[in-house]
Protein backbone atom coordinates (compact mmCIF):
# COMPACT_ATOMS: atom_id res chain seq x y z
CA UNK A 1 0.00 0.00 0.00
CA UNK A 2 2.73 2.63 0.77
CA UNK A 3 4.98 1.89 -2.32
CA UNK A 4 1.77 2.33 -4.39
CA UNK A 5 1.34 5.66 -2.14
CA UNK A 6 4.77 6.66 -3.02
CA UNK A 7 4.58 5.84 -6.57
CA UNK A 8 1.18 7.70 -6.57
CA UNK A 9 2.98 10.96 -5.26
CA UNK A 10 5.83 10.59 -7.67
CA UNK A 11 3.33 11.04 -10.33
CA UNK A 12 1.41 13.92 -8.50
CA UNK A 13 5.27 15.65 -8.44
CA UNK A 14 5.72 15.12 -12.20
CA UNK A 15 2.43 16.48 -12.72
CA UNK A 16 2.33 19.43 -10.79
CA UNK A 17 5.95 20.48 -12.27
CA UNK A 18 4.21 20.65 -15.46
CA UNK A 19 2.88 23.74 -14.14
CA UNK A 20 6.38 24.73 -13.61
CA UNK A 21 8.76 27.14 -16.53
CA UNK A 22 10.05 24.09 -18.92
CA UNK A 23 13.74 25.33 -18.50
CA UNK A 24 13.61 24.95 -14.66
CA UNK A 25 11.20 22.04 -14.58
CA UNK A 26 14.21 19.54 -14.29
CA UNK A 27 15.92 21.06 -11.30
CA UNK A 28 12.53 21.87 -9.62
CA UNK A 29 11.31 18.08 -9.85
CA UNK A 30 14.67 16.75 -8.32
CA UNK A 31 14.30 19.28 -5.16
CA UNK A 32 11.20 18.17 -4.17
CA UNK A 33 11.67 14.36 -5.17
CA UNK A 34 14.67 15.09 -2.91
CA UNK A 35 12.67 16.18 -0.11
CA UNK A 36 10.06 13.77 -0.53
CA UNK A 37 12.70 11.39 0.12
CA UNK A 38 13.47 12.59 3.16
CA UNK A 39 9.94 13.57 4.62
CA UNK A 40 9.10 9.61 4.46
CA UNK A 41 11.99 8.57 6.40
CA UNK A 42 11.39 11.24 8.84
CA UNK A 43 8.18 10.21 9.31
CA UNK A 44 8.67 5.98 8.91
CA UNK A 45 10.84 6.98 12.67
CA UNK A 46 8.33 8.78 14.14
CA UNK A 47 4.97 7.38 13.41
CA UNK A 48 4.08 4.11 11.15
CA UNK A 49 0.29 5.31 10.59
CA UNK A 50 0.95 8.49 9.82
CA UNK A 51 3.49 8.67 7.08
CA UNK A 52 1.29 8.29 3.97
CA UNK A 53 -0.94 11.68 4.82
CA UNK A 54 2.34 13.67 5.73
CA UNK A 55 3.93 12.99 2.47
CA UNK A 56 0.91 13.48 0.62
CA UNK A 57 0.18 16.91 2.42
CA UNK A 58 3.61 18.18 1.43
CA UNK A 59 3.18 17.07 -1.85
CA UNK A 60 0.39 19.20 -2.16
CA UNK A 61 2.46 21.87 -1.24
CA UNK A 62 4.37 21.73 -4.82
CA UNK A 63 1.32 23.30 -6.59
CA UNK A 64 1.24 26.40 -5.14
CA UNK A 65 5.33 26.04 -5.24
CA UNK A 66 5.12 25.35 -9.10
CA UNK A 67 2.67 28.30 -9.85
CA UNK A 68 5.26 30.63 -7.79
CA UNK A 69 7.87 29.54 -9.95
CA UNK A 70 5.89 30.13 -12.77
CA UNK A 71 5.15 33.61 -11.71
CA UNK A 72 8.61 34.55 -11.21
CA UNK A 73 10.42 32.74 -13.87
CA UNK A 74 7.92 32.10 -16.57
CA UNK A 75 7.24 35.68 -17.98
CA UNK A 76 10.69 35.85 -19.29
CA UNK A 77 11.91 32.23 -20.02
CA UNK A 78 8.67 30.77 -21.59
CA UNK A 79 5.75 33.09 -22.60
CA UNK A 80 8.35 35.79 -24.76
CA UNK A 81 9.23 33.40 -27.36
CA UNK A 82 5.49 31.99 -27.78
CA UNK A 83 5.10 34.06 -30.80
CA UNK A 84 8.07 32.83 -32.67
CA UNK A 85 6.90 28.93 -32.11
CA UNK A 86 5.86 26.84 -34.65
CA UNK A 87 2.79 25.48 -32.87
CA UNK A 88 1.72 29.50 -32.45
CA UNK A 89 2.31 29.85 -36.11
CA UNK A 90 0.03 27.04 -37.35
CA UNK A 91 -2.62 27.83 -34.50
CA UNK A 92 -2.90 31.35 -36.12
CA UNK A 93 -3.40 30.06 -39.60
CA UNK A 94 -5.84 27.05 -38.01
CA UNK A 95 -7.50 30.40 -36.05
CA UNK A 96 -7.88 32.20 -39.86
CA UNK A 97 -9.01 28.90 -41.60
CA UNK A 98 -11.41 28.23 -38.91
CA UNK A 99 -13.13 31.83 -39.01
CA UNK A 100 -13.15 31.57 -42.83
CA UNK A 101 -15.06 28.02 -42.73
CA UNK A 102 -17.42 29.43 -40.12
CA UNK A 103 -18.63 32.11 -41.87
CA UNK A 104 -18.76 30.23 -45.37
CA UNK A 105 -21.15 27.52 -43.30
CA UNK A 106 -23.64 30.50 -42.19
CA UNK A 107 -23.34 32.72 -44.85
CA UNK A 108 -26.33 31.92 -47.31
CA UNK A 109 -24.80 33.68 -50.67
CA UNK A 110 -21.35 31.43 -49.97
CA UNK A 111 -23.32 28.36 -49.42
CA UNK A 112 -24.85 29.25 -52.41
CA UNK A 113 -21.66 29.72 -54.12
CA UNK A 114 -20.63 26.42 -52.90
CA UNK A 115 -23.48 23.82 -53.88
CA UNK A 116 -23.90 25.12 -57.17
CA UNK A 117 -25.22 21.22 -57.84
CA UNK A 118 -28.52 22.63 -57.10
CA UNK A 119 -28.53 25.39 -59.71
CA UNK A 120 -28.00 23.12 -62.52
CA UNK A 121 -29.58 25.11 -65.22
CA UNK A 122 -29.54 23.78 -68.76
CA UNK A 123 -26.76 24.72 -70.91
CA UNK A 124 -26.47 27.23 -73.27
CA UNK A 125 -29.07 29.82 -71.00
CA UNK A 126 -27.98 33.37 -71.60
CA UNK A 127 -29.23 36.56 -69.75
CA UNK A 128 -29.78 39.36 -72.05
CA UNK A 129 -29.16 43.11 -71.39
CA UNK A 130 -29.25 46.08 -72.82
CA UNK A 131 -25.37 47.58 -73.27
CA UNK A 132 -26.05 51.06 -71.86
CA UNK A 133 -27.55 49.91 -68.56
CA UNK A 134 -24.70 46.64 -68.24
CA UNK A 135 -23.59 49.47 -65.49
CA UNK A 136 -26.78 50.11 -63.91
CA UNK A 137 -30.09 48.23 -63.26
CA UNK A 138 -29.79 44.58 -65.48
CA UNK A 139 -33.56 44.73 -65.64
CA UNK A 140 -33.04 46.95 -68.74
CA UNK A 141 -35.59 45.12 -71.64
CA UNK A 142 -39.29 46.33 -71.62
CA UNK A 143 -42.02 43.92 -71.83
CA UNK A 144 -42.84 45.36 -75.49
CA UNK A 145 -39.88 44.59 -76.60
CA UNK A 146 -39.50 40.95 -75.49
CA UNK A 147 -43.22 40.21 -76.90
CA UNK A 148 -41.58 41.27 -80.35
CA UNK A 149 -38.66 39.18 -80.03
CA UNK A 150 -40.56 36.35 -78.46
CA UNK A 151 -43.04 36.74 -81.99
CA UNK A 152 -39.77 37.19 -84.38
CA UNK A 153 -37.84 34.30 -85.73
CA UNK A 154 -35.07 33.61 -83.79
CA UNK A 155 -31.73 33.30 -85.23
CA UNK A 156 -29.32 32.50 -82.65
CA UNK A 157 -31.64 31.21 -79.54
CA UNK A 158 -34.70 28.89 -79.35
CA UNK A 159 -36.26 29.75 -76.88
CA UNK A 160 -37.35 33.32 -74.78
CA UNK A 161 -38.59 34.15 -71.43
CA UNK A 162 -39.58 37.14 -69.69
CA UNK A 163 -39.29 37.82 -65.57
CA UNK A 164 -40.00 40.77 -63.49
CA UNK A 165 -39.76 41.35 -59.54
CA UNK A 166 -42.54 43.28 -58.08
CA UNK A 167 -43.57 43.49 -54.45
CA UNK A 168 -46.90 42.23 -54.76
CA UNK A 169 -48.86 40.66 -51.82
CA UNK A 170 -49.35 37.26 -51.19
CA UNK A 171 -52.51 36.56 -49.07
CA UNK A 172 -53.55 32.15 -48.61
CA UNK A 173 -50.74 31.07 -45.99
CA UNK A 174 -53.07 32.86 -43.28
CA UNK A 175 -51.77 35.84 -43.65
CA UNK A 176 -50.96 38.48 -46.08
CA UNK A 177 -47.66 39.07 -47.03
CA UNK A 178 -45.58 41.55 -48.85
CA UNK A 179 -43.31 39.65 -51.25
CA UNK A 180 -40.92 40.08 -53.82
CA UNK A 181 -43.02 38.19 -56.72
CA UNK A 182 -41.60 37.03 -60.33
CA UNK A 183 -43.81 38.23 -63.13
CA UNK A 184 -42.70 35.58 -65.56
CA UNK A 185 -43.70 33.95 -69.06
CA UNK A 186 -45.23 30.74 -68.30
CA UNK A 187 -42.44 28.61 -70.22
CA UNK A 188 -39.78 29.78 -68.06
CA UNK A 189 -38.78 27.13 -65.53
CA UNK A 190 -39.27 24.82 -68.26
CA UNK A 191 -36.44 27.35 -70.04
CA UNK A 192 -34.10 27.25 -67.41
CA UNK A 193 -35.00 23.59 -66.45
CA UNK A 194 -34.89 23.77 -62.84
CA UNK A 195 -35.80 20.92 -60.99
CA UNK A 196 -38.64 21.24 -58.53
CA UNK A 197 -39.06 20.14 -54.82
CA UNK A 198 -42.38 19.18 -54.97
CA UNK A 199 -45.04 19.29 -58.32
CA UNK A 200 -44.25 20.51 -61.94
CA UNK A 201 -43.85 24.21 -63.41
CA UNK A 202 -44.90 23.14 -67.20
CA UNK A 203 -45.93 25.30 -69.33
CA UNK A 204 -49.59 25.82 -69.25
CA UNK A 205 -52.41 28.73 -70.19
CA UNK A 206 -53.24 29.42 -66.77
CA UNK A 207 -51.39 31.41 -64.00
CA UNK A 208 -49.57 29.33 -61.68
CA UNK A 209 -47.98 30.03 -58.48
CA UNK A 210 -44.38 28.67 -57.80
CA UNK A 211 -43.60 29.22 -53.89
CA UNK A 212 -39.97 29.64 -52.39
CA UNK A 213 -38.95 26.39 -50.25
CA UNK A 214 -38.39 29.37 -47.34
CA UNK A 215 -41.86 30.74 -48.04
CA UNK A 216 -43.48 27.06 -48.00
CA UNK A 217 -42.00 26.70 -44.68
CA UNK A 218 -42.51 29.89 -43.21
CA UNK A 219 -45.80 30.95 -44.45
CA UNK A 220 -47.37 27.66 -45.02
CA UNK A 221 -45.88 25.31 -42.70
CA UNK A 222 -44.02 22.83 -45.09
CA UNK A 223 -47.68 21.90 -46.09
CA UNK A 224 -47.30 18.72 -48.36
CA UNK A 225 -50.44 19.39 -49.69
CA UNK A 226 -49.88 22.65 -50.92
CA UNK A 227 -49.97 21.96 -54.44
CA UNK A 228 -53.37 22.92 -56.27
CA UNK A 229 -54.71 25.59 -53.25
CA UNK A 230 -55.58 29.13 -54.59
CA UNK A 231 -53.87 31.64 -53.30
CA UNK A 232 -54.19 35.37 -53.74
CA UNK A 233 -51.35 37.19 -55.53
CA UNK A 234 -52.39 41.24 -55.62
CA UNK A 235 -55.96 40.52 -56.98
CA UNK A 236 -55.82 37.71 -58.74
CA UNK A 237 -56.09 34.60 -57.63
CA UNK A 238 -54.14 31.43 -58.77
CA UNK A 239 -52.88 28.21 -57.61
CA UNK A 240 -49.53 26.78 -56.75
CA UNK A 241 -48.00 24.30 -58.74
CA UNK A 242 -44.66 23.45 -57.31
CA UNK A 243 -42.11 24.72 -54.70
CA UNK A 244 -38.36 25.50 -55.93
CA UNK A 245 -35.85 24.11 -53.84
CA UNK A 246 -33.67 25.93 -51.41
CA UNK A 247 -30.61 27.80 -53.49
CA UNK A 248 -32.04 26.79 -56.58
CA UNK A 249 -32.83 30.47 -57.56
CA UNK A 250 -29.18 32.10 -58.53
CA UNK A 251 -30.85 34.62 -61.49
CA UNK A 252 -30.83 38.61 -60.60
CA UNK A 253 -33.76 39.81 -58.66
CA UNK A 254 -34.64 38.39 -55.04
CA UNK A 255 -38.15 36.44 -55.81
CA UNK A 256 -39.50 34.28 -53.05
CA UNK A 257 -42.23 33.51 -55.31
CA UNK A 258 -42.81 33.41 -59.07
CA UNK A 259 -46.05 34.00 -61.00
CA UNK A 260 -46.10 31.84 -64.44
CA UNK A 261 -48.32 33.20 -66.96
CA UNK A 262 -48.64 33.55 -70.85
CA UNK A 263 -46.72 36.37 -72.12
CA UNK A 264 -49.82 38.77 -73.01
CA UNK A 265 -50.60 38.54 -69.87
CA UNK A 266 -47.84 40.10 -68.44
CA UNK A 267 -48.84 44.12 -67.52
CA UNK A 268 -47.16 46.35 -69.73
CA UNK A 269 -45.18 49.13 -68.70
CA UNK A 270 -41.89 48.87 -66.71
CA UNK A 271 -38.56 46.62 -67.40
CA UNK A 272 -37.55 43.77 -66.97
CA UNK A 273 -35.08 40.34 -67.46
CA UNK A 274 -34.78 38.19 -70.88
CA UNK A 275 -33.97 34.78 -70.35
CA UNK A 276 -32.79 32.75 -73.71
CA UNK A 277 -31.28 29.13 -74.62
CA UNK A 278 -28.78 29.60 -77.55
CA UNK A 279 -29.29 26.76 -80.21
CA UNK A 280 -26.70 24.20 -79.90
CA UNK A 281 -25.23 25.77 -82.90
CA UNK A 282 -24.94 29.31 -81.82
CA UNK A 283 -23.39 28.06 -78.23
CA UNK A 284 -19.73 28.94 -80.03
CA UNK A 285 -20.85 32.77 -79.84
CA UNK A 286 -20.36 32.97 -76.44
CA UNK A 287 -17.17 30.95 -75.79
CA UNK A 288 -16.67 33.54 -72.78
CA UNK A 289 -18.67 34.31 -70.15
CA UNK A 290 -19.93 37.75 -72.38
CA UNK A 291 -20.94 38.87 -75.77
CA UNK A 292 -21.67 41.71 -77.54
CA UNK A 293 -25.10 41.01 -80.09
CA UNK A 294 -27.52 43.53 -81.52
CA UNK A 295 -30.98 43.53 -82.19
CA UNK A 296 -34.25 45.78 -83.07
CA UNK A 297 -36.14 47.59 -80.86
CA UNK A 298 -40.06 48.33 -80.68
CA UNK A 299 -39.52 51.30 -83.45
CA UNK A 300 -37.15 49.29 -85.52
CA UNK A 301 -33.80 50.53 -84.84
CA UNK A 302 -30.70 48.68 -83.75
CA UNK A 303 -29.93 48.44 -80.00
CA UNK A 304 -26.59 47.22 -78.38
CA UNK A 305 -26.90 44.12 -76.34
CA UNK A 306 -25.00 42.31 -73.35
CA UNK A 307 -25.22 38.78 -73.77
CA UNK A 308 -24.52 36.52 -69.91
CA UNK A 309 -23.46 32.99 -69.64
CA UNK A 310 -25.18 31.65 -67.09
CA UNK A 311 -23.22 27.89 -67.98
CA UNK A 312 -19.80 28.99 -66.51
CA UNK A 313 -22.01 30.30 -63.22
CA UNK A 314 -22.37 26.72 -62.09
CA UNK A 315 -19.38 25.55 -61.77
CA UNK A 316 -18.50 26.55 -58.58
CA UNK A 317 -16.12 27.98 -57.05
CA UNK A 318 -13.08 25.42 -58.01
CA UNK A 319 -13.50 27.38 -61.19
CA UNK A 320 -11.43 30.64 -59.89
CA UNK A 321 -9.26 28.64 -57.46
CA UNK A 322 -7.06 26.30 -59.65
CA UNK A 323 -6.15 28.77 -62.16
CA UNK A 324 -4.93 31.65 -59.84
CA UNK A 325 -3.15 29.39 -57.87
CA UNK A 326 -1.11 27.53 -60.41
CA UNK A 327 -0.50 31.71 -61.43
CA UNK A 328 0.62 32.42 -57.97
CA UNK A 329 3.35 28.94 -58.13
CA UNK A 330 4.76 30.30 -61.37
CA UNK A 331 5.51 33.73 -60.26
CA UNK A 332 6.63 32.37 -56.76
CA UNK A 333 10.26 31.83 -58.10
CA UNK A 334 10.33 35.78 -59.28
CA UNK A 335 9.22 37.31 -55.95
CA UNK A 336 11.23 35.14 -53.56
CA UNK A 337 14.19 32.66 -53.47
CA UNK A 338 12.47 29.47 -53.06
CA UNK A 339 16.13 28.03 -51.15
CA UNK A 340 15.29 26.75 -47.89
CA UNK A 341 18.47 27.04 -45.84
CA UNK A 342 19.17 23.43 -45.71
CA UNK A 343 22.73 24.10 -46.26
CA UNK A 344 25.01 23.67 -43.21
CA UNK A 345 28.29 25.39 -43.01
CA UNK A 346 29.01 23.06 -39.37
CA UNK A 347 29.54 19.83 -39.84
CA UNK A 348 26.47 18.84 -37.25
CA UNK A 349 24.08 17.09 -39.20
CA UNK A 350 19.90 16.83 -38.32
CA UNK A 351 18.43 13.84 -37.26
CA UNK A 352 15.96 12.30 -40.10
CA UNK A 353 13.52 13.03 -37.10
CA UNK A 354 13.83 16.65 -36.87
CA UNK A 355 14.00 17.08 -40.91
CA UNK A 356 10.99 14.98 -40.82
CA UNK A 357 8.92 17.73 -38.36
CA UNK A 358 10.76 20.32 -40.25
CA UNK A 359 8.83 19.07 -43.68
CA UNK A 360 5.48 18.47 -41.73
CA UNK A 361 5.65 21.72 -40.57
CA UNK A 362 6.10 23.19 -44.00
CA UNK A 363 3.15 21.08 -45.56
CA UNK A 364 1.00 21.62 -42.54
CA UNK A 365 1.47 25.49 -43.57
CA UNK A 366 1.30 25.20 -47.33
CA UNK A 367 -1.85 22.93 -46.42
CA UNK A 368 -3.34 25.54 -44.56
CA UNK A 369 -2.72 28.52 -46.60
CA UNK A 370 -4.31 26.80 -49.61
CA UNK A 371 -7.60 26.22 -47.46
CA UNK A 372 -7.40 29.59 -46.49
CA UNK A 373 -6.93 30.94 -49.70
CA UNK A 374 -9.68 28.81 -51.33
CA UNK A 375 -12.29 29.78 -48.55
CA UNK A 376 -11.69 33.64 -47.72
CA UNK A 377 -11.66 34.56 -51.38
CA UNK A 378 -15.16 33.02 -51.77
CA UNK A 379 -16.36 34.41 -48.25
CA UNK A 380 -14.81 38.26 -49.20
CA UNK A 381 -16.42 38.39 -52.88
CA UNK A 382 -20.04 36.42 -52.29
CA UNK A 383 -20.73 38.01 -48.57
CA UNK A 384 -22.81 40.67 -50.12
CA UNK A 385 -24.27 38.92 -53.29
CA UNK A 386 -27.81 37.75 -53.85
CA UNK A 387 -27.53 35.27 -56.61
CA UNK A 388 -26.30 36.26 -59.97
CA UNK A 389 -22.73 38.75 -59.46
CA UNK A 390 -20.56 37.91 -62.32
CA UNK A 391 -18.21 41.02 -60.85
CA UNK A 392 -17.99 38.36 -57.74
CA UNK A 393 -16.36 36.17 -59.69
CA UNK A 394 -14.01 38.38 -60.50
CA UNK A 395 -13.41 39.89 -57.42
CA UNK A 396 -13.04 36.18 -56.15
CA UNK A 397 -9.79 35.33 -58.71
CA UNK A 398 -8.15 38.32 -57.76
CA UNK A 399 -8.37 38.02 -54.08
CA UNK A 400 -7.52 34.16 -54.74
CA UNK A 401 -4.66 35.48 -56.90
CA UNK A 402 -3.60 37.65 -54.28
CA UNK A 403 -3.76 35.86 -51.59
CA UNK A 404 -1.83 32.85 -52.67
CA UNK A 405 1.08 35.13 -54.02
CA UNK A 406 1.22 36.49 -50.39
CA UNK A 407 0.43 33.04 -48.77
CA UNK A 408 3.02 31.20 -50.92
CA UNK A 409 5.91 34.06 -50.61
CA UNK A 410 5.25 34.07 -46.70
CA UNK A 411 5.24 30.34 -46.34
CA UNK A 412 8.81 30.08 -48.28
CA UNK A 413 10.47 33.14 -46.40
CA UNK A 414 8.59 32.19 -43.19
CA UNK A 415 10.10 28.22 -43.23
CA UNK A 416 13.32 29.51 -44.24
CA UNK A 417 13.84 31.85 -41.08
CA UNK A 418 12.78 29.09 -39.18
CA UNK A 419 15.43 27.37 -36.22
CA UNK A 420 15.79 23.51 -38.10
CA UNK A 421 16.46 22.28 -34.75
CA UNK A 422 13.27 23.85 -32.52
CA UNK A 423 11.52 25.72 -35.58
CA UNK A 424 11.45 28.82 -33.89
CA UNK A 425 11.54 32.06 -36.28
CA UNK A 426 14.54 33.39 -35.81
CA UNK A 427 15.63 37.06 -34.75
CA UNK A 428 17.84 39.76 -33.79
CA UNK A 429 18.66 40.62 -37.07
CA UNK A 430 22.47 41.90 -37.30
CA UNK A 431 24.26 43.46 -40.15
CA UNK A 432 27.86 42.05 -40.82
CA UNK A 433 30.54 43.56 -43.54
CA UNK A 434 30.31 45.96 -45.80
CA UNK A 435 29.02 46.40 -49.26
CA UNK A 436 32.26 47.39 -50.71
CA UNK A 437 33.61 44.17 -49.34
CA UNK A 438 31.13 41.64 -50.78
CA UNK A 439 33.99 40.10 -52.68
CA UNK A 440 36.50 39.65 -50.46
CA UNK A 441 34.39 38.88 -46.97
CA UNK A 442 31.44 38.02 -45.68
CA UNK A 443 28.63 40.47 -46.10
CA UNK A 444 25.12 40.20 -45.27
CA UNK A 445 22.82 39.85 -41.66
CA UNK A 446 23.24 37.23 -39.41
CA UNK A 447 19.62 35.66 -37.28
CA UNK A 448 19.85 33.87 -34.51
CA UNK A 449 17.72 31.31 -32.90
CA UNK A 450 16.41 32.88 -29.28
CA UNK A 451 17.05 28.47 -27.98
CA UNK A 452 20.68 29.03 -28.42
CA UNK A 453 20.46 26.04 -31.59
CA UNK A 454 21.75 28.19 -34.66
CA UNK A 455 22.59 31.50 -36.35
CA UNK A 456 21.68 32.03 -40.11
CA UNK A 457 23.50 33.94 -42.34
CA UNK A 458 21.59 35.74 -45.59
CA UNK A 459 24.14 36.97 -47.53
CA UNK A 460 23.34 40.45 -48.99
CA UNK A 461 24.40 40.07 -52.11
CA UNK A 462 24.62 36.09 -53.63
CA UNK A 463 27.68 35.35 -55.54
CA UNK A 464 29.39 32.02 -56.88
CA UNK A 465 30.13 30.81 -53.29
CA UNK A 466 27.64 32.07 -51.20
CA UNK A 467 24.17 32.21 -53.00
CA UNK A 468 21.89 30.70 -50.50
CA UNK A 469 21.30 31.24 -46.74
CA UNK A 470 23.37 29.00 -44.44
CA UNK A 471 22.60 27.29 -40.78
CA UNK A 472 25.63 27.64 -38.40
CA UNK A 473 24.84 25.15 -35.33
CA UNK A 474 25.87 26.47 -32.09
CA UNK A 475 27.28 24.12 -30.02
CA UNK A 476 27.21 23.72 -26.16
CA UNK A 477 29.91 26.43 -25.72
CA UNK A 478 27.47 29.18 -26.52
CA UNK A 479 24.20 27.89 -24.09
CA UNK A 480 25.60 30.61 -21.33
CA UNK A 481 24.52 32.92 -23.62
CA UNK A 482 21.11 32.25 -23.67
CA UNK A 483 20.86 31.06 -20.47
CA UNK A 484 17.10 32.46 -18.58
CA UNK B 1 16.05 49.30 1.40
CA UNK B 2 12.77 48.07 -0.83
CA UNK B 3 13.65 44.69 -0.29
CA UNK B 4 13.58 45.19 3.20
CA UNK B 5 10.33 47.17 3.42
CA UNK B 6 8.98 43.77 1.71
CA UNK B 7 10.25 41.26 3.70
CA UNK B 8 6.93 39.76 5.59
CA UNK B 9 6.91 37.87 8.85
CA UNK B 10 7.04 34.47 7.54
CA UNK B 11 9.96 35.40 5.21
CA UNK B 12 11.39 37.26 7.97
CA UNK B 13 11.33 33.90 10.44
CA UNK B 14 12.45 31.66 7.23
CA UNK B 15 15.67 33.74 6.81
CA UNK B 16 15.69 33.51 10.45
CA UNK B 17 16.00 29.37 10.09
CA UNK B 18 18.53 29.91 7.27
CA UNK B 19 20.73 32.27 8.95
CA UNK B 20 20.37 30.52 11.93
CA UNK B 21 21.84 27.01 10.04
CA UNK B 22 18.57 25.68 8.86
CA UNK B 23 19.73 25.12 5.07
CA UNK B 24 17.02 22.42 3.82
CA UNK B 25 13.59 23.42 3.08
CA UNK B 26 11.94 20.52 4.86
CA UNK B 27 14.18 21.58 8.08
CA UNK B 28 12.92 24.90 7.68
CA UNK B 29 9.57 23.50 7.51
CA UNK B 30 10.08 21.28 10.83
CA UNK B 31 11.60 23.60 12.87
CA UNK B 32 8.80 26.56 12.05
CA UNK B 33 6.07 24.21 11.71
CA UNK B 34 4.60 26.20 7.94
CA UNK B 35 3.28 23.95 5.38
CA UNK B 36 5.30 23.17 2.24
CA UNK B 37 3.43 25.50 0.23
CA UNK B 38 4.22 28.12 2.66
CA UNK B 39 8.25 27.72 3.11
CA UNK B 40 8.84 26.72 -0.72
CA UNK B 41 7.62 29.63 -2.24
CA UNK B 42 8.81 31.61 0.17
CA UNK B 43 11.95 30.34 -0.75
CA UNK B 44 11.94 31.37 -4.54
CA UNK B 45 11.27 35.13 -3.90
CA UNK B 46 13.99 35.19 -1.27
CA UNK B 47 16.02 33.64 -3.82
CA UNK B 48 14.64 35.82 -6.61
CA UNK B 49 15.78 38.83 -4.40
CA UNK B 50 18.97 37.43 -3.76
CA UNK B 51 18.63 37.51 -0.18
CA UNK B 52 19.94 33.58 -0.02
CA UNK B 53 21.35 32.00 -2.25
CA UNK B 54 21.26 27.98 -3.75
CA UNK B 55 23.42 25.23 -4.19
CA UNK B 56 22.92 21.37 -4.64
CA UNK B 57 24.98 19.22 -2.34
CA UNK B 58 27.75 17.11 -3.92
CA UNK B 59 27.07 13.99 -5.73
CA UNK B 60 29.79 12.19 -3.85
CA UNK B 61 28.35 13.47 -0.13
CA UNK B 62 24.89 11.97 -1.13
CA UNK B 63 26.24 8.75 -2.12
CA UNK B 64 28.11 7.89 0.88
CA UNK B 65 25.21 8.33 2.60
CA UNK B 66 22.76 6.49 0.72
CA UNK B 67 20.23 9.09 -0.03
CA UNK B 68 19.63 11.71 -2.84
CA UNK B 69 21.67 15.02 -2.53
CA UNK B 70 19.54 18.26 -1.23
CA UNK B 71 19.43 21.35 -2.26
CA UNK B 72 20.55 23.53 0.62
CA UNK B 73 20.16 27.56 0.73
CA UNK B 74 22.79 30.15 2.25
CA UNK B 75 22.11 33.93 3.12
CA UNK B 76 23.90 36.29 1.22
CA UNK B 77 25.26 39.47 2.34
CA UNK B 78 22.53 41.68 1.07
CA UNK B 79 20.10 38.89 2.71
CA UNK B 80 22.34 39.98 6.52
CA UNK B 81 21.06 43.51 5.90
CA UNK B 82 17.36 42.43 5.34
CA UNK B 83 17.16 40.43 8.34
CA UNK B 84 19.03 42.79 10.35
CA UNK B 85 16.13 45.33 9.35
CA UNK B 86 13.62 42.47 9.94
CA UNK B 87 14.94 42.44 13.70
CA UNK B 88 14.75 46.01 13.90
CA UNK B 89 10.96 45.53 12.52
CA UNK B 90 10.15 42.54 14.27
CA UNK B 91 12.13 42.40 18.09
CA UNK B 92 10.65 39.06 19.07
CA UNK B 93 12.26 37.18 15.64
CA UNK B 94 15.78 36.43 17.85
CA UNK B 95 13.43 35.58 20.60
CA UNK B 96 11.75 33.08 18.67
CA UNK B 97 14.64 31.35 16.84
CA UNK B 98 17.87 32.01 18.32
CA UNK B 99 20.88 31.29 16.11
CA UNK B 100 22.38 28.80 18.41
CA UNK B 101 19.90 27.14 19.76
CA UNK B 102 18.78 26.24 16.09
CA UNK B 103 22.35 25.29 15.71
CA UNK B 104 22.55 22.62 18.00
CA UNK B 105 19.10 21.22 17.33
Amino acid sequence: MNRFLAAAEDRLLCAIALLAPSDRRAEWLREWRSELWHVCRCDHRSTAGSVDLTSLRFCLGALPDALEMRRIFGAGSTRAPIHRSASYCLLILAVILAASWAFALYSRPVIAERHTERYAVRPGLVLILNAHAASGPMNSIPVEIYRKWAGARQRYFDGLAFYRVERTVLAGGGRAVDLPIAHSSSQFFSLLGLPMEIGSAAPSSEPRLILSDLIWRRDFNADPHILGRTVRVGERLVSVAAVLPDGSWRLPGEAEAWLLEPDNAISSGGTGYVVARLKPDSWYAIRNSAANIAACDAKGNEQNLWVFSFSERTDGPWRDYFVPVFLALLVLPGLSSVFLSDKAVSTIRLSWSLTVVRCAFGAAKIAMILGIVYILPVDLAYCSTSGFAPAASCVQFLLTLTLSIFGFCWTVDDQRKRCPVCLRRVTHPARVGIASRTFLAWNGTELMCTGGHTLLYIPAAPTSWFYAPRWVYLDSSWKFLFAA
Amino acid sequence: MTQEAKLSHTAAMILQAIDAGLVYGFSVMETLGLPSGTVYPALRRLERDALIRSQWEKQSIADAELRPPRKYYRITAAGGSALAAAHRRYPLLERLLPVEEARRS
